[in-house]
Parts: C-alpha cells; sequence; structure tokens
C-alpha cells in the first residue's frame, strides 16, 4: 500500500497543499473565516467602485499570503461575486526587486507575465470584430503611441519590436521610427508605463475581460534602495491604486510581520489614500493565535484532504481509536499537536502546522502505523515548532 | 529573455553545490541529498564531518537518501550521518538519482543540483560528470519546488524506502 492510500487522501500524494505545484490547492483556504469574510466582501465592493480590486495581503512568513492570491483566482473563475460582471482574467506574479530596481523593472514584469500572446490575441479579436482597428485602438489607447504599438503588434516583422516598446525597453531611434512612435515608453515617467498597463486593462474589458494582477513576494521592494528609485516604484503604484484605474486591478501580498514593516511604497499616504489602496484594503493575516484556531484550521485540513468514506470504512474495519474529524489522528495526538502550535504564537502558523502534519504522517508512515499516535507527535513537533 | 535560473555544470558539480551550501549564511529550511554513492569526502574541500557540522550549526533539517551500505566509505559516511541529531537517513535499493536540494527560506536564494554525480571523492575528483544546477531566480524558483517535493514528499514515502535513522530533536 502506498502512503497516500494508507491515509486515505484524496487524489494527492502528501498532505502538503502547494497551489503552485498543484492547481487544484487553490479551492483550499482552511480555518480563516474572519479572513475570507472580509476579503469576499472586499472583492464584491470593489467591482461596484472602483470596478477592480486593489488590496494589500500581508503577514508573517508562511501565514498563508499566498495560498489566498490563489484561493482568490479560485473564488473569481469559480464562486464570482454577483458585481464582477466579466470574466476574470488572473495574472500571477512573484514580484523580483533588486537594489537598483525601479519602475521599468516593476512593468516588465508586469508585461512579461501577462505575455505577448495573450495581449496581441486581444488586439486580434479587436480587428476582428471592428471595421477600423487603427481607430478602435485609438479610443481604447488614449495615447497614440501606445495605440500605434498596440497595431503593429499584428504585423509580421515588427511585432517583437511592438512588444519590447510596450515592456518599456529602451528602443534606438530606428526601432521607433520603424514603430511611427515618438518616444520610448516611460521617458516621461512611471505614470506613463502604468497607464500603459492600465489602458491594457482597458482591452481586456473590451474582450470581456477583467485583468486582475496577484503579485506575491512584495517584501522584495525592500531590496529596492532609498531615493529615485523608490520613487518612480511609487509613482507607478500610485497611478495603478488610483481612481481613475477601473480595468487593472492588483492584489498584492508580501511578507511583514507587522504594518509598519511593509516595503516604504505601501505604506505612502499617497498610496494609502481612500480612493487609492484604502486603509481598508490592508489585509492583516495573523498566527492562529489559540489552539481552538489551529483545531479548526487542522479538522477543516483534515476534512478537505482525506477521503472521508474511505476514512471511516478504515476506522471501523480497524476498530481504530479516531474519530473521522481527527484521523489519522488520534484524540489525545490532535490535541498535543494543537498545543505545540501554540507553545510559541510567532510559530502558530499554517504552514508550519501543515507540514508538522505531513512530517507526523510519514512517521506513522514508516512504522506502519494506522494512527498517529502522541508519542509521534512528541517526537516530531518540536522540530517543526521548536 | 537571458536565462539566468540554471547552469551547466561540468567542473565537480556536487563540490560546487556543497561548497555553495556551505558558504552561504542565509537561514535554510531544509537540506536535501539524495545519492545511491555518498562517501566521507576526506580530502576533499567539503567533507562530510564539515557538513554535518554546519547542518547542527545551523540547526538544518536534513534528508538523505541513498542506497544500503556495501563498502566501506559508504559506511563511514553512513556512521558520520547516524551521529548527527538533525540528518534523517533512508535507504531505497533502487535508488539511481542524484539530486541535491538546498531550499532557503526565502526561496530566491534556494538551488538545486540535478545531475550524474554521487556525493563521493570519487566522483568529485575523478569521474566525468554533469549536472544542471537550478537557481531561485525566475522559473527556477517553481523547478526547485518541484525537485524538493519529490526529495521530501514522494521518495522518503515510497514503499521500498525505509527509514534508517530519523531526526532527533535536541532544544537549543
Amino acid at each position: 500500500m502506498e502512503f497516500a492510500e494508507w491515509f486515505c487522501l484524496k487524489n494527492r500524494d502528501s498532505f502538503n497543499i502547494d497551489p503552485k505545484l498543484n492547481p487544484e490547492d487553490a479551492k483550499f483556504y482552511f480555518g480563516r473565516e474572519e479572513i475570507m469574510k472580509r476579503v469576499k466582501g472586499l472583492l464584491r465592493r470593489s467591482f461596484i467602485d472602483p470596478k477592480v480590486p486593489k488590496m494589500v495581503v500581508f503577514g508573517p512568513y508562511g501565514c498563508g499570503k499566498t495560498q489566498l492570491l490563489y484561493h482568490l483566482e479560485y473564488i473569481l473563475l469559480n464562486q464570482p461575486p454577483e458585481t464582477l460582471k466579466l470574466i476574470p482574467h488572473i495574472v500571477h506574479l512573484d514580484i523580483e526587486m533588486k537594489s537598483k530596481s525601479d519602475h521599468k523593472d516593476w512593468h516588465l514584469q508586469m508585461m512579461e507575465a501577462l505575455g505577448m500572446d495573450v495581449v496581441k490575441e486581444w488586439v486580434e479579436n479587436i480587428s476582428k470584430k471592428v471595421g477600423n482597428v487603427e481607430e478602435e485602438l485609438r479610443v481604447i489607447f488614449e495615447d497614440p503611441n501606445v495605440a500605434e504599438a498596440m497595431r503593429k503588434l499584428l504585423i509580421g516583422g515588427v511585432e517583437y519590436t511592438a512588444w519590447r516598446w510596450l515592456c518599456g525597453y529602451e528602443l534606438s531611434a530606428k526601432d521607433l521610427e520603424q514603430l511611427k512612435v515618438t518616444r520610448n515608453l516611460g521617458r516621461i515617467g512611471a505614470g506613463d508605463m502604468a497607464r500603459a498597463l492600465i489602458s491594457i486593462g482597458g482591452l481586456a474589458e473590451k474582450n470581456g475581460k477583467k485583468l486582475i494582477y496577484m503579485i506575491d513576494e512584495a517584501e522584495r521592494f525592500t531590496s529596492v534602495r532609498e531615493g529615485d528609485e523608490t520613487a518612480y516604484l511609487e509613482d507607478y503604484l500610485r497611478e495603478i491604486a488610483d481612481k481613475s484605474n477601473s480595468t487593472t486591478g492588483i492584489v498584492i501580498a508580501g511578507t511583514a510581520q507587522a504594518f509598519e514593516d511593509l516595503p516604504a511604497l505601501f505604506l505612502s499616504g499617497a498610496v494609502r489614500r481612500a480612493g487609492r489602496i484604502g486603509p481598508d484594503h490592508y489585509i492583516d493575516i495573523t498566527f492562529l493565535s489559540s489552539a481552538d484556531d489551529v483545531k479548526m484550521f487542522l479538522k477543516e485540513l483534515l476534512g478537505e484532504l482525506l477521503d472521508q468514506a474511505k476514512a471511516e470504512e478504515r476506522i471501523r474495519k480497524e476498530s481504530l481509536k479516531a474519530s473521522l474529524e481527527t484521523y489519522p489522528f488520534d484524540s489525545e495526538s490532535f490535541d498535543v499537536l494543537c498545543q505545540y502550535a501554540t507553545e510559541d504564537p510567532t510559530k502558530a502558523l499554517p504552514s508550519h502546522v501543515i507540514h508538522c502534519v505531513n512530517e507526523c504522517a510519514i512517521s506513522a508512515w514508516d512504522a506502519k502505523k494506522s494512527i498517529i499516535e502522541a508519542k509521534i507527535v512528541n517526537d516530531i513537533a518540536p522540530l517543526v515548532f521548536g | 529573455m537571458t536565462i539566468t535560473y540554471a547552469e551547466i555544470i561540468t567542473e565537480k558539480p556536487v563540490q560546487r553545490f556543497l561548497l555553495k551550501f556551505y558558504l552561504s549564511d542565509y537561514p535554510v529550511k531544509n537540506l536535501v541529498l539524495v545519492s545511491p554513492f555518498i562517501g566521507t569526502l576526506k580530502g576533499t574541500r567539503v567533507t562530510l564531518e564539515g557538513l554535518c557540522g554546519r547542518v547542527e550549526d545551523k540547526n538544518i533539517p536534513t534528508y538523505v537518501i541513498t542506497r544500503k551500505p556495501e563498502d566501506e566509505d559508504h559506511q563511514q559516511a553512513v556512521d558520520i550521518l547516524k551521529g548527527c541529531d538533525l540528518v534523517e537517513l533512508r535507504y531505497n535499493e533502487s535508488l539511481h538519482a542524484k539530486l541535491y536540494v538546498c531550499s532557503y527560506y526565502d526561496d530566491t536564494l534556494s538551488f538545486a543540483l540535478l545531475g550524474s554525480g554521487n556525493l563521493t571523492r570519487h566522483s568529485i575528483e575523478k569521474s566525468i560528470e554533469i549536472a544542471m544546477m537550478v537557481y531561485g531566480r525566475q522559473y527556477g524558483r517553481e523547478i526547485i519546488r518541484e525537485l524538493s517535493k519529490w526529495g521530501l514528499e514522494r521518495m522518503r514515502t515510497l514503499s521500498s524506502t525505509k527509514l534508517a535513522k530519523r531526526i532527533k530533536y535536541v532544544r537549543r
């Protein structure tokens, strides 16, 4: 018998959850009813005004920020709020920032994550629908240079040059002439690039899509040195966060123990102002602070990951001293795990709890035990939470 | 886009991995070493004893999967690993893969080596080896996640993989 079968796991080979490796895992968000209620409410209101979500999610490492981003995607695609009238087009981006990174690096990553093929397809769809694509693109893209570069995406030979221009690469005078644009994108500031991105959101809308970015690892903005680079990044964010942007959503997640630990650009008054990313749109994901929180989290996790019918049959057939609610733990080991998890509040994190469950299961599997007993938890939990 | 997340290494790839692990000062989440044959690495730049010292100093859970030792060097290596509290040791007699993964809490720092080289002095000094080093940048992060999952979950829970020594927690 294999490990997964041994513990009645349902269509999975371990207790670990990773939506990046297994997209099916995006449907899970255990034991955080309050947070989900708040986020769902924000989402619902966001699509009324300003018509796209703009949120910042923060919390300690392992608290479930990445899981939340993927779960939000799952919700938007499978249980969208009634206020969302278009089909969400979600783009995930793990941002990378270095000391000298600025708005150009951010914009490039946003564009690459969206992808040339997607934008090209959107422009192609427009060209099929309307007689005069040039005119239509000028309506969508107020900046005639952006409209021209978009049109060139459909022309073989210059499509890659056009894409590079849209990504913010510095092109030669010859390339600019070939594209028939008057300047490089971003030449007149970070807002120039951000507005191009926002107008791509407008293009998405013309295609029946709502463009929403899920940006992870935002703590990397702290790597950027103080000075012009930070100011440019703030300009870029401010433009996207602005109330006038109703086409391109952003949900940004980053590790920060407290609000004050967020990268400076997210603390800026200009960004936090109501109408941009207002104070209510900063979501703090905390530790699983009490044993009851951990119990709830664990019960939901086990309930979802295990095939309940098989588990019930196993418990009955082998007369195991465990309830279906806590299986494969018995009641004692379940309580012991919850106690360990909350011993040090700073370690009471979903990632640690899941890791501990998996390691305990591997240990029970090694010993060919059907149930994870307290002794196993006592051996493993100190290593995880200690 | 320039590929910066992977590099082909033909010059002592296993030693390169070990040195990279040994010289880094950032907090490591775990270390996975999968190699059919392992040795004490005495005479090379990073010995197995040195590696274990580092693992203990920095409190790094380390998962080693190898075959049951048949020669003296392999046996000595296993004895060294068994003396290290933070090492979990497993045997799998069908093992042919060689994989080394160093996962950091900041996963942009993580790196993995996948190639032909065993964790032995012979592999480092005499054999012609080739390997791919993957770094936690761009697509590399996803690759490392997959490799780490394979080492930490799949390999450890195969019916044919037998536990030889578990990690022992010592409160510090």
